[in-house]
């Protein structure tokens, strides 16, 4: 099931949100009971048949959470996390990685059968939270929970089930007891679920048209406008489909009482790679970084140590993403850039201009994300090529520039703190009359609109893909 | 925490009230069967399965359901069409190339592969000469007939950044006529008549992908002309002088290219039938079953609109207009809807004429069919954008 769809928002919602409701505040297991029932049923509307592998995962966090957080010898502990580990990384392997290897090896001559495996939706996600919550525990960042269905609320909470972000279980495992559900709270998630829908609905789709429309073409005929924009309207897609699937997730944890943390801060006003790593999928970036970056060594060893633990966490972040060489060219890509500014040119980097600081940045990720978004390695070269002007001459990028005009301004405004902008200027007129007003309902109204506007995407289109669903 | 306030009350309540609205309403309302303007039937409530559950193939086909049956939908796909045409002014809408005067078909940038087109060609050229072979090989006379479609004919009136598609007629011509001529398969373009003639502005429908009446006579006049010139027959080709055209008044011509938009451009085409000086009576048979006598069908439709589909009621399987003079030859016209306008003047030259739509007619296939009926001619009419397509029309020997 997705957010952006007639089911989620129109029965999944309503019926969760007064069946939710309906039971007193003092219950909270009945509550929290209802909230699994629903989020089971969430995932299980993608396939049933992938229920029992999310409940095998529930089940194995579970047990080696008990394991890696009782008062248990150390040794006995550490098998528990050993143990979620190799269950966890295990299933994402076989699931996410098997034919993706199997076919590495047989370009070098194997000759084994490739396994064709259907990916279940989220499991990537599902397995980083589930191992999460027992890392944590083991580490003594949090109790163990012996509550096998909170446990299970944990892992399967369907706001950041599919597409995250990924939350911790030390930022929700008081929640998850003891959350204080309110109106305004209620309020303010549900004005967040709804800008998020429209960002998903009225500019990622839209730019996912053109990336589509214009990946699906031969790189090589590309004229270099042509080229460009595809690269750009990946970039903005990528960008607001994730985005936006976060803030319906925060919006609706919210509207829960649950306050997930922020996964996006405006990563494209960022002025160097590594800006851009600490404003995007900051719940991913985060997980590598406290459970494989700090574990290896982090920063503070020798160089080679460094480079090297910077080049596992890449090249597992590339991977992450995807079981291609594609994904991992991606993330070794950032690997080099980060490197780079890190060792080589950071030091000049800081003393340019602000603005070259941003084109530079946006360059490289936009070039990261023709590596991301292209079938194939040599697809991404070519282009790549196109880009540089090396493609051929089809025009139409008049075309995509006049069809798209209203998507392609509320795109750039979009990637902007425009909102944040706005809010303070409000803040600091706050005592004036009218502006109280529009500071609280201004908002609100605005929701309402784009839930108005983005029903009539719903309503009128076919066009819907989300696209992190395969990670 | 803090303190609830009404504002926030009240926003609750619309939000929840307006999302219970929508379920209540999706739920409670009359589902359609039928888009008019989408042209295409909507999704029905899917079958509950174990196999759909377990797969999520109900749930998958259920989503498609309610975006269908979403409740004002109909009303909000013409909201935001118009507001794409005159509000927002996006150059396609729906699939359709907008201008104040003309409303074509858009289509993705293609790089052209002369190379594939070629090849394309001699493949279908290699099946229409088969298919001679069989009709002459019982005495008969085989000719394919090439027909611009609307957006053929009118490829300059595309805006520049727009795909017309001219650069791949072009090929497709050039390579069809050269394959077709290497194996002697009689070719008539009508394109090449229509540009002998100025292309006239009145021959092709600023609303439908299809001529007009008056393109579709011409058509008919040149094929009678080029039937005359390659068999010797002297069959009677009707003119200006001797048929007589006459407007459809009281009804708008809701076009394809107009339906998307829900009729919203201000383009209104008059449809045009004829008929002989001199009535030709026939009998009519569609399917093998005795019909009404006509060629018009000026029945409108739900919204009370005529389409193109007055021309032989459209698109009919297999029909056959016996007109009882056996002094005259039999013609078979198989093809796609760029027939039917023309058949409804075909037929006056013939003893019979018959017509089959392969993507619709599967009793028989066309080998079968003429072998069957033995037509002292056969055309074929399809225009550029299929010309070299296997499917459907193209499907010459199956298998």
């Amino acid at each position: 099931m997705v957010f952006s769809s007639m089911s989620f928002l129109f029965f999944f919602l309503p019926a969760l949100i007064i069946l939710y409701y309906l039971i007193p505040k003092r219950l909270r297991e009945a509550r929290n009971l209802v909230l699994l029932v629903f989020s089971l049923f969430f995932y299980a509307y993608g396939g049933a048949r992938f229920l029992l592998l999310m409940l095998v995962s529930i089940a194995v966090n579970y047990v080696c959470g008990l394991v890696a957080g009782g008062k248990h010898r150390q040794a006995l502990r550490r098998w528990g996390v050993i143990a979620a580990l190799v269950v966890g990384l295990g299933l994402l392997g076989w699931y996410k990685y098997a034919g993706f290897f199997a076919e590495t090896l047989n370009r070098l001559g194997t000759g084994l059968p490739i396994p064709q495996v259907v990916l279940p939706i989220g499991i990537s996600f599902f397995t980083f939270q589930g191992l999460s919550y027992v890392i944590d525990v083991y580490r003594g960042d949090a109790k163990v929970q012996r509550n096998p269905l909170r446990v299970a609320l944990y892992i399967s909470l369907f706001p950041q089930l599919v597409a995250g972000p990924i939350v911790r279980y030390t930022t929700v495992a008081e929640e998850i007891g003891g959350r204080k559900e309110s109106l305004p709270e209620f309020t303010q998630g549900a004005v967040r679920l709804l800008f998020g829908l429209a960002k998903k609905m009225l500019i990622a789709n839209a730019m996912g048209r053109v990336a589509d429309d214009i990946f699906s073409m031969n790189a090589a005929t590309l004229s270099a406008p042509v080229a460009w924009l595809g690269a750009l309207a990946y970039t903005a897609q990528i960008y607001f489909d994730f985005s936006a699937y976060s803030d319906m997730a925060i919006g609706l944890g919210r509207m829960f009482g649950f306050h997930f943390l922020e996964n996006f801060e405006y990563p494209y006003i960022s002025r160097s790679i590594r800006e851009f790593w600490r404003r995007w999928h900051i719940s991913l970036s985060s997980w590598f970084r406290d459970y494989v970056y700090i574990p290896l060594g982090g920063s503070r060893c020798r160089v080679p140590r460094h480079i090297f633990n910077l080049f596992v966490v890449w090249l597992l972040t590339g991977l992450w993403h995807g079981a291609s060489w594609n994904f991992v060219v991606w993330g070794l890509w950032f690997f080099v850039l980060l490197l780079g500014e890190r060792y080589l040119w950071g030091g000049l980097l800081e003393r340019l201009p602000g603005a070259a600081r941003h084109v530079y940045t946006m360059l490289l990720i936009v070039i990261g994300w023709v590596f991301f978004r292209s079938d194939t390695m040599g697809n991404a070269l070519t282009y790549l090529g196109a880009m540089a002007g090396r493609g051929g001459s089809t025009g139409m990028a008049t075309y995509y520039l006049l069809e798209y005009w209203p998507e392609w301004i509320a795109a750039v405004i979009a990637c902007l703190p425009v909102k944040v902008a706005l809010e303070r200027a409000l803040d600091r007129r706050i005592e004036r009359p009218g502006y109280r007003a529009l500071r609280v309902w201004g908002p609100r109204c605005l929701a309402l609109v784009l839930l108005a506007l983005s029903y009539m995407s719903l309503a009128t289109g076919a066009f819907n893909p989300f696209i992190y669903f395969r990670f | 925490m803090k303190k609830k306030s009404l504002g926030d009350i009240l926003f609750a309540a619309l939000f929840v009230g307006l999302l219970l609205a929508v379920m209540l309403s999706a739920v409670l309302r009359e589902k359609g069967t039928v888009s008019y303007y989408e042209n295409r039937t909507l999704a029905q409530r899917p079958a509950l399965t174990a196999a759909g559950v377990l797969s999520g193939s109900y749930f998958s086909a259920l989503d498609s359901y309610l975006s269908d049956q979403a409740p004002l939908r109909g009303t909000i796909s013409k909201l935001s069409t118009w507001a794409d045409i005159y509000l927002l002014c996006r150059p396609v809408v729906n699939n359709i190339v907008v201008s104040k005067d003309m409303l074509l078909a858009y289509t993705t940038f293609e790089a052209l592969d002369a190379e594939e087109v070629t090849a394309k060609a001699e493949s279908m050229a290699d099946s229409l000469s088969a298919l001679r072979d069989l009709v002459t090989g019982y005495g008969g006379y085989f000719c394919h007939v090439a027909v611009p479609g609307q957006g053929a004919y009118y490829s300059d009136r595309y805006p520049d950044y727009v795909n017309s598609r001219a650069d791949y007629y072009a090929v497709e011509r050039e390579a069809f006529s050269a394959a077709m001529a290497r194996r002697g398969v009689d070719l008539l373009d009508i394109g090449d008549v229509f540009e002998a003639m100025g292309n006239p502005e009145d021959y092709y429908s600023p609303v439908d992908h299809h001529y007009t009446y008056y393109g579709a006579f011409a058509a008919y006049q040149a094929m009678m002309e080029h039937i005359n010139e390659t068999t010797g027959y002297d069959l009677h080709i009707y003119s200006d002088a001797d048929f007589s055209f006459e407007e459809v008044e009281g009804f708008r011509y809701m076009g394809s290219r107009l339906r998307p938009l829900f009729g919203l451009v201000d383009l209104n085409e008059t449809l045009m039938i004829g008929a002989p000086e001199e009535d030709i009576p026939f009998t009519r048979y569609d399917g093998g079953v005795e019909v009404e006598p006509v060629v018009f069908n000026l029945q409108p439709d739900s919204m009370g609109n005529l389409s193109y589909t007055i021309y032989m009621g459209g698109d009919i399987p297999e029909l056959c207009i016996d007109t009882n003079r056996p002094e005259l030859p039999t013609i078979l016209i198989y093809g796609d809807s760029y027939t039917n306008a023309v058949e409804t003047l075909l037929y006056t030259g013939f003893d019979k004429l018959y017509s089959i739509d392969l993507r619709y007619y599967y009793e028989l296939s066309l080998a079968e069919y003429i072998a069957q009926v033995q037509p002292d001619i056969v055309l074929c009419i399809r225009d550029y954008s299929v010309l070299l397509s296997s499917e459907g029309n193209g499907t010459v020997f199956p298998n």
